[in-house]
């Protein structure tokens, strides 16, 4: 196998790539990498994008300007951005990745013979030389395990699963790299299937291939997969390595296509997933950078902050909504004071109150210090504040040394203290309903911590409540029933690339993860798009959940948007006190 | 009454064409249990869909019975054979969607695209039964609400392009039922559709013969829908039957090469670093090609074997 310059074990990095059918989105914002020799499977259900995802990579259909999608040609030893090439100059790559189809019918042309048929695409390719062609097609059909004298016979003569040989040779025959299997094992009978799949595996190991296996048959995929991309809406929901999505889905729609597959074993009785576990929570309003921070307030409603592109904004029954106050970037946290005013917090932002006439700073940060801000806040029964100071880290790109954060309490007549240390980084506070323990999300190490409180108001040395599986926890909410409801960011890094690429990480939909307060997983709420960043409650008798969720980060995005949840929690009574503590 | 609803003897069908007669159904020998699912199981070529079509009496030239017999006793009638009926009896016309109705794969053939769907069940009845088109749509609209239909009081005046996949076999499957049939013949009624939306169908049929009790034949290759639908199981291979038994003896314990090749072949069964086994090496040297007669081996169950 080559070791040429810029190799390393990759054959493909795809990068954000979207495909939009006359406004219908057909593939959004898809990441992955694929490395040489590995097999990666692709499953969905009709119409969620699969065959886009596997023709855009081939450039058979153009993919929308904005992703990439980059090829390790062995023929230049280099990566080539196969995305933006002109048709002219993807003709000789063309050589490196081949695609079998599905239909061993319809794609052979049946005035051709198999020898037509296999040749072609060295024709195509300028192979001039009659007895070498000849050579090659000899090649090819011992290779795929026809007989030598089917040479001259037409595709009619064939069965289905010697036509499905006779696409593999000709996919094969200009010695691609790369192969992709669109339901290539679909149509044939399961004996023959077999004998189709035992034969692309040894393929695969004679020849190094790599294969994006499209399917919708999740037992084949198992079978021969080692990664798999689970899609739905031309999204995907689901990735990695297929034993671990398999045995434990963690996605709601990954869970509905396992639980639909029919076991051979008659005693393992099937019980499909209902289709209702896939609503999810119906956009507010649509089109800001990062929203964070959402409080229900009784005077404005829900307000929630554009963390990236600044402002508090509140928004009303009808969708509308109002600036409340101009800020530059970075508010991140908010709550209702009791004193009537908001306090804000957020990186590079002092913690402050905000009243309707004056502001007051509670606590300033200290860069010096390794301090560059709060993030979220609570408040408890009485009317403290506790804050969570950032720290410092690399990923802000300050320039600081790296510090931890710690919890600070802000007693009524504004004095401050610092309660708990070493927090890498606070996402979500809140207390219990009966105020005797405070729950706080560590985003980096990927955990929920309980304080319990004594009875003179202070915290106890903190416990881990709860371990994030996938993804991390940010923003949480809590119920009147003590259960958790904790905003989950599903975010991976896409192999092999710096962590602190913003690039190369793929964001699934975000969803809520409901905790019981016994620490066990209850349910998962799930939103449309990208990186679910804080809950609150609000509405009438606090009964809706809002969630609100943010883009990437990066400038010129506005995927940001606040979704609202009902059904599930209508018959769960939430005590405003457990959510929004107030004096008397 | 018998407890077999179908009793197939010896059926034998062949085909005549140009290049030769192929015979596409050998001495095929089983029992419609009635009550129950019975999954015909078998490759293309097997002579599944045949033998579905010798029960409907839908054989097509140059397809012709040359031998056999098929008893079929519906409740409260006089037992009679299919094969002898002849073309012109009014039997024939009963036995059509009357007493025995059928769920084809493609539910996009088996719907007309230019009649509205409400009107295509409610014909269903009109040809069956003497009563007023009123009282027909009211019973299609009865019948597609119990098969899943949402909001039938608008679906039933669309047409079937404006269904999804899952909802167009839904009508299909209202269609074959509305007549209260007392075999259902469904041949691969899923295999175009979703795995997602084929849990659901698969759902409803077993349903539906929970409340009905209806005798199912349901034909397919797919030996995962054969382990959560059927009651019993006879498998076909090449125009023969090679393997009958209940669901749990012919999935758990294979008598018959090439049930056992069947099932090698599975990749949900065979763990995943195994090769799969194709039919010819999990046979190895057994004999699978010569015609040997079913044998009663005990417990109800019947091999193909010398």
């Amino acid at each position: 196998m080559n070791t040429k310059a810029g190799d390393d074990g990759r054959i493909l990095k795809v990068r954000h790539l979207s495909k939009t059918f006359d406004g219908h989105v057909a593939l959004q914002d898809v990441s992955f990498d694929l490395a040489r020799a590995d097999t990666l499977g692709v499953v969905g259900e009709s119409g969620s994008g699969k065959t886009t995802l596997a023709r855009c990579i081939l450039r058979a259909i153009d993919p929308d300007l904005g992703g990439s999608v980059e090829f390790m040609s062995e023929e230049t030893g280099d990566w080539v951005t196969l995305s933006t090439l002109k048709h002219r100059e993807l003709v000789p790559l063309r050589k490196e990745m081949q695609m079998v189809f599905q239909d061993p019918y319809s794609s052979l042309n049946p005035r051709m013979t198999v020898r037509q048929i296999i040749e072609e695409p060295l024709i195509v390719h300028g192979e001039r030389d009659r007895d070498e062609r000849l050579e090659r097609v000899r090649e090819m059909l011992d290779l795929v395990q026809l007989s030598q004298d089917s040479l001259t016979r037409y595709p009619h003569a064939f069965s289905g699963g010697q036509r499905q040989r006779i696409g593999i040779a000709r996919a094969l025959i200009l010695r691609p790299n790369l192969v992709v299997c669109d339901e290539t094992v679909s149509a044939l009978d399961v004996s023959v299937q077999a004998q189709i799949i035992n034969l692309l595996e040894d393929l695969q190991k004679t020849l190094h291939l790599t294969y994006i296996f499209v399917a919708h048959d999740l037992a084949v995929v198992r079978h021969i997969c080692n990664n798999v991309l689970v899609m739905h809406n031309g999204v995907v929901v689901e990735r990695g390595d297929v034993d671990d999505v398999f045995d434990k889905p963690q996605r709601n729609y990954t869970k509905l296509l396992l639980s639909a597959i029919p076991s051979p074993d008659p005693d393992i009785r099937m019980q499909p997933a209902e289709r209702s576990i896939l609503d999810h929570a119906e956009p507010v309003v649509e089109g800001y950078g990062l929203v964070e921070g959402p409080v229900w307030h009784d005077d404005y409603g829900l307000l929630f902050s554009d963390v990236l592109y600044g402002g508090v904004y509140a928004v009303d029954n009808a969708r509308q909504v109002t600036p409340v106050f101009e800020h530059r970037r970075g508010i991140g946290g908010m709550v209702d004071h009791v004193d009537g005013g908001l306090v804000v917090s957020g990186k590079n932002v002092s913690l402050k109150r905000f009243g309707e006439t004056e502001s007051v700073l509670l606590l300033d940060r200290d860069p010096d210090n390794g301090n560059v801000g709060y993030n979220d806040i609570t408040t408890d029964v009485h009317g403290r504040i506790y804050a969570g100071s950032l720290g410092s880290s690399p990923v802000f790109d300050d320039g600081l040394e790296p510090r931890a954060g710690d919890l600070y309490v802000i007693d009524l007549d504004g004095s401050s203290r610092i309660v708990a240390e070493d927090i890498q980084l606070t996402n979500g506070l809140g207390f219990s309903p009966d105020g005797k323990a405070l729950y706080h999300a560590d985003s980096r190490r990927r955990q929920i911590y309980r304080y319990e409180i004594d009875k003179a108001g202070e915290l106890k040395p903190r416990e881990v409540f709860f371990e994030f599986d996938s993804g991390s926890p940010d923003g949480l909410a809590i119920a009147e029933d003590g259960s958790l409801w904790v905003a989950n960011v599903m975010r991976e890094r896409v192999n092999g690339d710096s962590p602190h690429d913003e690039t190369a990480s793929q964001f699934l939909p975000g969803r809520v993860l409901v905790i019981n307060p016994n620490g066990s997983e209850r349910t998962a709420i799930e939103i449309p798009v990208p990186m679910c960043t804080s809950v609150c409650f609000g509405g009438a008798g606090l009964r809706t959940l809002y969630i609100v969720s943010g883009s990437n980060g990066v400038d010129g995005d506005r995927r940001g948007g606040v979704y609202r949840y009902e059904a599930p929690i209508s018959g769960l009574k939430l005590t405003p006190a457990a959510v929004q503590p107030r004096l008397n | 009454m018998t407890d077999n609803i179908l009793e197939i003897r010896n059926l034998g069908v062949r085909f005549r064409t140009d290049t030769g007669i192929t015979n596409a159904l050998n001495d095929v020998n089983f029992d419609v249990p009635r009550g129950k699912v019975t999954a015909i199981v078998g490759e293309s070529g097997s002579g599944k869909s045949v033998t579905a079509n010798c029960i409907m009496r839908l054989l097509q030239p140059p397809g012709e019975i040359v031998s056999g017999s098929i008893m079929f006793e519906p409740s409260e009638r006089e037992a009679f054979d299919v094969v002898q009926v002849a073309d012109r009896d009014p039997r024939i016309y009963e036995l059509h969607g009357g007493l025995i109705s059928m769920v084809f794969q493609e539910p996009m053939t088996a719907l007309s695209p230019v009649y509205r769907v409400g009107n295509q069940v409610a014909e269903a009845i009109l040809c069956h039964r003497q009563v007023s088109k009123e009282a027909a749509l009211a019973e299609a609209h009865d019948m597609l609400q119990r098969v899943g239909i949402p909001d039938v009081d608008t679906r039933i005046n669309m047409y079937p392009f404006e269904f999804s996949g899952g909802m167009r076999q839904r009508v299909v499957i209202a269609m074959a039922l509305v007549c209260h049939p007392e075999v259902l013949i469904c041949d691969e009624p899923t295999t175009a559709l979703d795995v997602t939306i084929q849990a659901e169908i698969l759902t409803l049929i077993k349903d539906l013969q929970a409340e009905l009790h209806n005798s199912i034949i349901f034909i397919t290759h797919d030996i995962g829908i054969v382990a959560q639908i059927a009651d019993y199981v006879v498998v076909m291979y090449q125009g023969r039957v090679l393997e009958i038994g209940t669901v749990r003896q012919v999935l758990k314990d294979p008598l018959h090469p090439y049930t056992k090749g069947l099932l090698a072949a599975i990749p949900g069964i065979v763990p995943k670093n195994q090769r799969l086994a194709t039919i010819a090496t999990s046979v190895g040297d057994a004999d699978i090609t010569t015609p040997y007669p079913l044998k009663d081996v005990g417990d109800g169950r019947m091999v193909s074997q010398p």
